[in-house]
């Protein structure tokens, strides 16, 4: 079974239901439909029915049960049915204090709710609606009273109650749009007050409150009932089907009838002067508007409808149609039934216009080398605008394949730019709180990218070419920015530097581990000796008969070569890489590598408000540098004062793996800091992590307490690399 | 300052000799999506060249064909362009196409033999940085007119007119190269995407990949 989810229903064009999910708009056509859409809960109408504080019980009641937030401290509930009933008791749940329930019912529905309501201590005013609330800028009270079928309060019993909370019910309007336009009928129920729909397609079934099947367990056996006459009518599975049926029905025969609801008066008052009474929400309109087009003379809904706009805001009716409705029959002297519903039309919900006419585009960036990851059973993910190998099946095992032998990873989606030009090195250095003017050619730097505030905002290296030449790389999501942060700032300078963005025209592969000299040797002329091809150096030459620049840089914290040469090669010379011994591994083995040399994602262990001070990476700024350059000024200010947080390492004592985004929490429970990045790691048997925490915990050895999934978990920090803290594999 | 990392023509002309393998072959971004289609493929200038499909002449006659046009060489120009440009129009000289970008920033497409060289140290070798796809046919700027929003009607976009803009929604650029012929250029990770856009749009027209050669001849064809 296929489930399109946030996937609604557009419309029921004979037999063609347009169902609109984000950029596709699916056409189903089917041999049956079974409709569940449900009910809307519509407001009641009463003077001043708009001032903030008035919500619909439904509403109120969600906000209370399911997302445990309290819409108001004290609250007046009116109702005409048992929704009502419910959304008091949530908010009795929730610590709201209710100070009465108005239910229309002259028994309030004489049931079980009715009884936990009063059980609760809550006052319950049978017979009773609200007729104004109260208030100017927001609701500071509602008033209550018993009224006449024209909506009009007996002045002898009303009542005000203050609250800041009025939560309004006028019962359930079976979401019958789809199944009109499908052909089906509308009546007007007397017993509910209320439009259903009946004569249905024949294609199509109901399960659900718009079939009048209101509890949950009535709602579940009434989806079984359709779904079994659906695949009876299908010729599926007839003698299950038809079992399934029948005791279905049966047990549907036994659930109580629907509560009863009160039919609301199309417009409740107090018969005081003041308050607008809103019908329609959307498009302003009153009960005074419907009453001067019914004397207009506008007395079919349809008419009105255009003489007033009401029905014809966003929400296109759903909650203001009924009224509309009630208040013209209130004007005309008609009945409901007689006034009519307007035309049912799509579509159902709003769709932008281009998923009905327009191609959905998805542009997605690949390496040149993902075609053969693919065929290498990689699972590939989205990382920002590309789609990358995040695994090939076993990222354990591929991380201790990087330290036990070689692997390869493409890292090809890394921005990389070129800048050239006499003024190539004053640029970088105005562009970088790090020194790269005395960066010697053929040789590499690492460097932080920090905003005008000193804040972090990407990171990666720079290697100098020639004395007019540097090759500068970026995070993978960052290149795009910061190619536009470089040439904003060239031409505010006026320097004599020219830079290009090359990311597109270059495969990366960066090969790593024990073995990574032995294979990179047997692929090119190159020197690669580790007194000749040091740790930060470059070169560039031949690589599988391929030139190429090489950078012999440590991501992943072993013995490593990037190794970037033209796109159109990416396959030959991944190919050869992995026919020497290099194993692929993917983005996932490559964050536990990184993590146990905790070196930084930017973005993910860092955030707007990072500096490289707190980011533990103080030595990166080079405030005695002769240049200004961006962000100097706060970052002198930074190096002046201890930032409150740092960034740490910690490993966890038990084993667990907090989820990134746990909270790093005191002893009395107040939040501290949060984990940025944690793995197990299969190198070190231990999970590991990196968590921003307060300065006087950022010491070797000092516990902290992570906060995950509701329990607590004992955290040791650690300010040094876990794997190779001196480095020493590294430079080998 | 040797930037033969950037170069298949380096490679092509140098390194892929250190192996002697010929496998040491540039690809197109949209290799895989050519073959699948049914490309037939020769190595010209070190590049996997799709020359020819089955069914191709019928689809420039009456429809509209896309080939893939990657390997032509493209080098980008920083600073002022050595001849006078016009906004909006491509120029063609013995070099190439010149494609003014922006004032200081010109790409020189289908650049010839030599033109790096008498450049000099301004030009930058981006071939890989691209993908291509040259469009022809009667029914290619219908085609065109289901992905991208940069009006290409005649009287507007004649031959010769460069428009860089939005094309499905990336960065890239249509040069108009003669009525109903167009090179259109986009960064080359998206060569798949690209693909996949112009033979969803093309295919419900009646089109489909054509090779190199095809183009050739369709071109001499209508010159004669």
């Amino acid at each position: 079974v296929e489930i399109l989810s946030r996937a609604p229903a557009l419309g029921f064009f004979d037999g063609l239901v347009p169902v609109w999910q984000g950029d596709t708009l699916h056409q189903v056509r089917a041999a049956r439909h079974i409709a569940a859409t449900g009910t809307l809960e519509p407001p009641l109408i009463f003077p001043d029915n708009d001032l903030p504080g008035v919500m619909l019980a439904g509403g109120a009641r969600r906000l209370a049960a399911l997302y445990a937030v309290r819409p108001g401290e004290t609250a007046v509930v009116a109702t005409t049915g048992d929704r009502g009933l419910a959304a008091a008791l949530a908010l009795h749940a929730a610590g709201v204090a209710v100070g009465a329930v108005a239910d229309l019912r002259h028994d309030a529905g004489g049931g079980e709710l009715a009884e936990r309501v009063r059980a609760a201590g809550i006052e319950l005013l049978p017979g009773t609606t609200v007729v104004r609330a109260l208030g100017r800028q927001k609701v500071t009270g509602a008033v209550l009273g018993r009224v006449n079928a024209a909506g009009l309060a007996d002045p002898a019993t009303l009542r005000e109650l203050p609250c800041d909370l009025l939560a309004v019910s006028a019962g359930a309007i079976p979401s019958t749009s789809l199944l009109l336009q499908g052909g089906a009928k509308a009546r007007y129920d007397e017993a509910t007050g209320r439009f259903v729909a009946e004569s249905l397609h024949e294609q199509v079934l109901v399960a659900g409150e718009v079939g009048g099947f209101e509890d949950a367990d009535a709602a579940e056996l009434s989806g079984q009932v359709a779904g079994a006459e659906a695949a009876i009518a299908l010729g599926k599975g007839e003698t299950e089907a038809r079992t399934e049926l029948r005791d279905a029905k049966a047990r549907l025969a036994e659930r109580p009838a629907p509560s009863p609801v009160a039919t609301p008066p199309a417009y409740a008052r107090d018969g005081k002067r003041g308050g607008k009474a809103f019908i329609d929400l959307d498009e302003d309109q009153t009960v005074k508007d419907i009453a001067y087009a019914a004397a207009e003379g506008y007395d079919s809904i349809e008419l009105s409808k255009r003489y007033t706009t009401v029905t014809m805001g966003p929400s296109q009716g759903r909650f203001s149609q009924l009224a509309a409705i009630r208040a013209l029959g209130a004007h005309t002297g008609l009945t409901p039934a007689e006034v009519g519903m307007t035309t049912a039309r799509p579509p159902w919900v709003s769709v932008p216009m281009g998923a009905l006419a327009g191609r959905p585009f998805e542009p997605a960036k690949r390496s040149s080398i993902h075609g053969r990851q693919r065929e290498q059973r990689a699972h590939v993910r989205w990382a920002g605008d590309w789609r990358r190998a995040y695994d090939y099946g076993d990222p354990q095992a591929e991380a201790l394949a990087v330290h036990e032998s070689a692997g390869v990873i493409d890292v090809s989606t890394l921005g990389k730019l070129l800048v050239r030009g006499p003024d190539a090195g004053e640029l970088i250095d105005r562009l970088y709180p790090n020194r790269f003017s005395n960066l010697k050619p053929d040789r590499v730097r690492y460097g932080v990218m920090t905003s005008d505030a000193g804040r972090i905002m990407d990171d990666g290296t720079i290697c100098r070419l020639d004395a007019e030449s540097f090759y500068v790389t970026t995070t993978s999501s960052g290149a795009a920015a910061i190619e536009e942060w470089f040439g904003w700032w060239l031409a505010a300078w006026d320097l004599d530097a020219r830079v290009t963005d090359v990311t597109q025209g270059l495969s990366a592969i960066n090969l790593a581990g024990p073995r990574a000299r032995d294979i990179l040797a047997g692929l090119t002329d190159l020197d690669v000796s580790a007194e000749s091809f040091a740790y930060l150096d470059a070169r560039r030459g031949p690589v599988a008969g391929v030139e190429a620049l090489i950078m012999r840089i440590g991501f992943v914290g072993e013995v490593g070569y990037e190794i970037h040469f033209p796109a159109a090669y990416g396959e030959h010379v991944w190919d050869a890489l992995t026919a020497a011994g290099a194993r692929p591994f993917g983005l996932e083995p490559q964050r536990i590598l990184r993590l146990q040399k905790l070196h930084v994602i930017v973005g993910q262990d860092t955030d707007s408000e990072s500096t490289p001070y707190t980011a533990a990476m103080p030595w990166i700024v080079k405030l005695d540098k002769e240049q200004d350059f961006i962000g100097r000024w706060a970052l002198e200010h930074a190096a002046e004062r201890a930032g409150e947080t740092s960034l740490v390492g910690f490993t966890m004592v038990d084993g667990h793996v907090p989820t990134e985004g746990a909270v790093v929490h005191a002893d009395n429970g107040g939040p501290l800091g949060q984990v940025t990045s944690s793995r197990r790691s299969p190198q070190l048997g231990q999970v590991i992590g990196m968590a921003w925490v307060p300065a006087a915990l950022a010491a070797d050895g000092a516990s902290i307490t992570i906060r995950d999934e509701g329990r607590d978990f004992a955290a040791t920090v650690t300010t040094k690399p876990f794997y190779d803290p001196d480095g020493e594999v590294l430079r080998s | 300052v040797s930037f033969a990392f950037l170069s298949v023509e380096a490679t092509a002309s140098a390194g892929g000799l250190v192996t002697a393998s010929l496998d040491v072959v540039a690809r197109s971004p949209m290799e895989r999506q050519a073959r699948a289609a049914g490309a037939r493929f020769e190595v010209r200038g070190g590049w996997n060249v799709a020359v020819a499909y089955d069914g191709e002449h019928e689809r420039l006659q009456r429809s509209v064909g896309w080939s893939d046009a990657s390997h032509l060489t493209k080098l980008e120009l920083s600073g002022p362009p050595p001849l006078s440009l016009g906004y909006g129009t491509g120029t063609r000289t013995e070099d190439g196409w010149w494609l003014p970008m922006t004032r200081t920033r010109t790409l020189l497409v289908d650049a010839q033999n030599g033109a790096a060289e008498h450049l000099g140290a301004a030009a930058l070798d981006v071939t890989t940085a691209f993908g291509a796809l040259i469009l022809a046919g009667p029914l290619a700027r219908e085609t065109f007119a289901r992905f991208t929003a940069l009006d290409l009607r005649p009287h507007v976009c004649p031959p010769g007119a460069w428009r860089p803009g939005s094309v499905a929604r990336t960065p890239g650029g249509i040069l108009c190269l003669a009525e109903d012929r167009f090179l259109m250029l986009f960064g080359a990770a998206l060569g798949q995407y690209v693909w996949t856009v112009v033979s969803d749009a093309g295919g419900h027209l009646g089109g489909g990949p054509v090779g190199a050669d095809a183009l050739v001849r369709e071109e001499a064809g209508a010159g004669a």
